[in-house]
């Protein structure tokens, strides 16, 4: 029974916790160390990854409903922040708002059919969606802006008591994107631990027996997808406002779609706290590669393959199984 | 009124009959026997009563209430618990996680339910294997392990599925008194099982099926008498007591 009373407060006393805090608090004064604009641009990146990871891991790890296009509310995020700001003169910060809102709603929407299907017909068919929104944004100009995509203009300063802060500056980006993937990620972790999270893993385990022990399978896997969809979602709108631009490739394109599931897998599919290993080691290693070859190289995606085929062979239960066999 | 009323429920798999025109009462309380040779649809009838298939006719009454075209779950939340014959461990969690999904259903928190889930683990006697995965446990914990699940769930029926089969004869006698003792804590329970001494010696009524068809019904001595059970029953005792 001591278990059931601590349980409430045992992320607060744990090792992990105290990890994620130091790890916190190096971030956030990273900065001041002079990493230039380059090394914040590379910390923002690999924070947006984060919560996309964390958010997959939650539909694909507990869940066990492997989704091929992540990328589906990525660039639904990506593309409502877009759109705000190019079609409607609105701020495109309100993305990070609506963005995660469309993405939940429709993830619960297409979770209705799509759950009809099992296995690898369901993760095929988020593949196959992504595909297609993919060529609705290239082919619905007036919307979307076509192949070329959207730009989103250089936002006036915000005046906050009588502060005036600059949101296109990488600094202030990265110190918005700090503590959203901070809680974002602890949101995704309270629930992994919840009732939720364990009928997540009941469901990925056995759908018969989690039936037989009460659990509506349905609207559980709708919870995990629309838990999916809106993270991904709000990691997308602010990407978008990261790079001033959304488009086709960069939001729906399959080499994203990739790249997040080699970060699902790399830091161990059913963890959250795994997103981070996997956020930072794969950007890292990305930008790594991308200045010793060039950025036009094949080489980088051939790495990046290997290390995914390397890594299903020797760890397929991802990195952060070397330290702990806990749900975390 | 009885607690389970099952009217001409029929099953048909393609062109076999898995259950021809069955009929059945379960009162509040009782502890019902089913038996029959491999094949004679007794899982079929649980997995029919509890939302896994679908009857092709028939009503099944529960409380009062027609539960026919209602999912598992569903069922499960109105009171009716099952244990499956070939146990369904969840093997990425842990005992005690294993139990603690079950007991979620009716405990209002997390606390509620972990505490829920100790209980249930001390009264089947897993609560020093609370820690271990499925996978590495004896068959006698794992039907233990399926055992608790079910009463996690707080059930007002319970479905036993061959929870004997497969123990030898200590581990049985241990797990005929934890049966006994959740019938005596006033849970209904129908278990299907091929240890006939067992059978015999537990319950208070038999059903006997044979090619999806209720051949016979009533007290294990008269049951034990009927000519046609012992022709399609009884007279391979001998083969199924070598097979357990």
């Amino acid at each position: 029974m001591e278990q059931a009373s601590s349980a409430r407060f045992g992320f607060l006393k744990s090792n992990r916790f105290r990890i994620l805090s130091v790890v916190a608090v190096v971030l956030a004064v990273a900065p001041s160390f002079g990493i230039g604009v380059y090394g914040e641009y590379v910390l923002t990146e690999a924070l947006v990854f984060v919560i996309v990871t964390a958010a997959w891991s939650t539909i694909s790890g507990y869940t066990g409903q492997v989704v091929l296009g992540p990328t589906i509310f990525f660039g639904l995020g990506g593309y409502a922040s877009a759109y705000l700001a190019a079609r409607m003169g609105l701020s495109p910060w309100l993305g990070l708002i609506v963005g995660p809102i469309c993405g939940l709603i429709f993830g619960l929407i297409i979770g209705l059919p799509f759950f009809r299907l099992h296995g690898p017909y369901f993760a095929l068919a988020t593949l196959a969606l992504t595909e297609v929104m993919g060529l609705v944004a290239t082919n619905e100009q007036q919307y979307t802006g076509g192949s070329v995509g959207l730009q989103i203009p250089f936002q006036p300063p915000l005046n906050i008591l009588g502060l005036s802060i600059d949101l296109n500056s990488n600094l202030t980006q990265y110190y918005i994107i700090l503590p959203m993937a901070l809680a974002c990620t602890y949101v995704m972790y309270r629930i992994a631990m919840s009732k939720a999270g364990y009928y997540f893993t009941a469901i990925r385990d056995d759908e018969d027996t989690a039936m037989s022990l009460g659990v509506n399978v349905l609207k559980y896997k709708e919870i995990a997808f629309a838990v999916c969809g809106f993270f991904t979602a709000l990691a997308g709108a602010f990407y978008a406002n990261f790079l001033f631009y959304v488009s086709p490739d960069a939001f729906f394109g399959i080499q994203l779609a990739l790249i997040i599931l080699v970060m699902g897998v790399l830091g161990g599919a059913d963890t959250i706290l795994g997103a981070w290993i996997s956020g930072f080691l794969l950007t890292l290693v990305q930008e790594g590669l991308r200045v010793g070859f060039g950025a036009a190289a094949a080489y980088p995606v051939l790495i990046v393959g290997a290390m995914l085929v390397l890594l299903l062979l020797f760890l397929p239960k991802g990195i952060i199984r070397l330290f702990t066999k806990k749900r975390v | 009124m009885a607690m389970l009323e099952l009217r001409g429920v029929t099953k048909k798999f393609g062109g076999l009959d898995a259950l021809k025109d069955v009929n059945l009462d379960v009162e509040k309380g009782e502890l019902l026997g089913l038996i029959g040779p491999n094949g004679s649809g007794k899982s079929t009838l649980f997995s029919v009563i509890t939302g896994y298939y679908h009857p092709n006719g028939g009503s099944i009454v529960y409380n009062g209430e027609n539960i026919v075209g209602l999912k598992p779950f569903q069922i499960c939340r109105k009171g009716i618990a099952r244990t499956f014959q070939i146990v369904k461990p969840l093997p990425s969690m842990s005992v005690l996680d294993n139990v603690l999904i079950a007991s979620f259903m009716r405990a209002g928190s997390t606390t509620a339910s972990r505490k829920k889930a100790y209980e249930v683990l001390e009264y089947v006697g897993l609560l020093g294997k609370k820690d271990a995965m499925p996978t590495g446990l004896t068959i006698s914990d794992r039907k233990r392990l399926e055992i608790a699940r079910a009463l996690a769930l707080n059930p007002q029926l319970l479905l036993l599925d061959e929870v004997l089969a497969g123990l030898n004869p200590s581990e049985t006698d241990h797990a005929i008194e934890l049966i006994r003792s959740i019938h005596r804590s006033g849970t209904t329970i129908i278990m299907v099982e091929h240890v006939m001494r067992v059978i015999m010696a537990v319950s208070q009524k038999i059903m006997v099926l044979d090619h999806g068809e209720k051949i016979a019904e009533g007290e294990p001595a008269n049951v034990a008498q009927d000519a046609r059970v012992v022709k399609a029953y009884l007279g391979s005792e001998r083969v199924d007591a070598r097979s357990n």
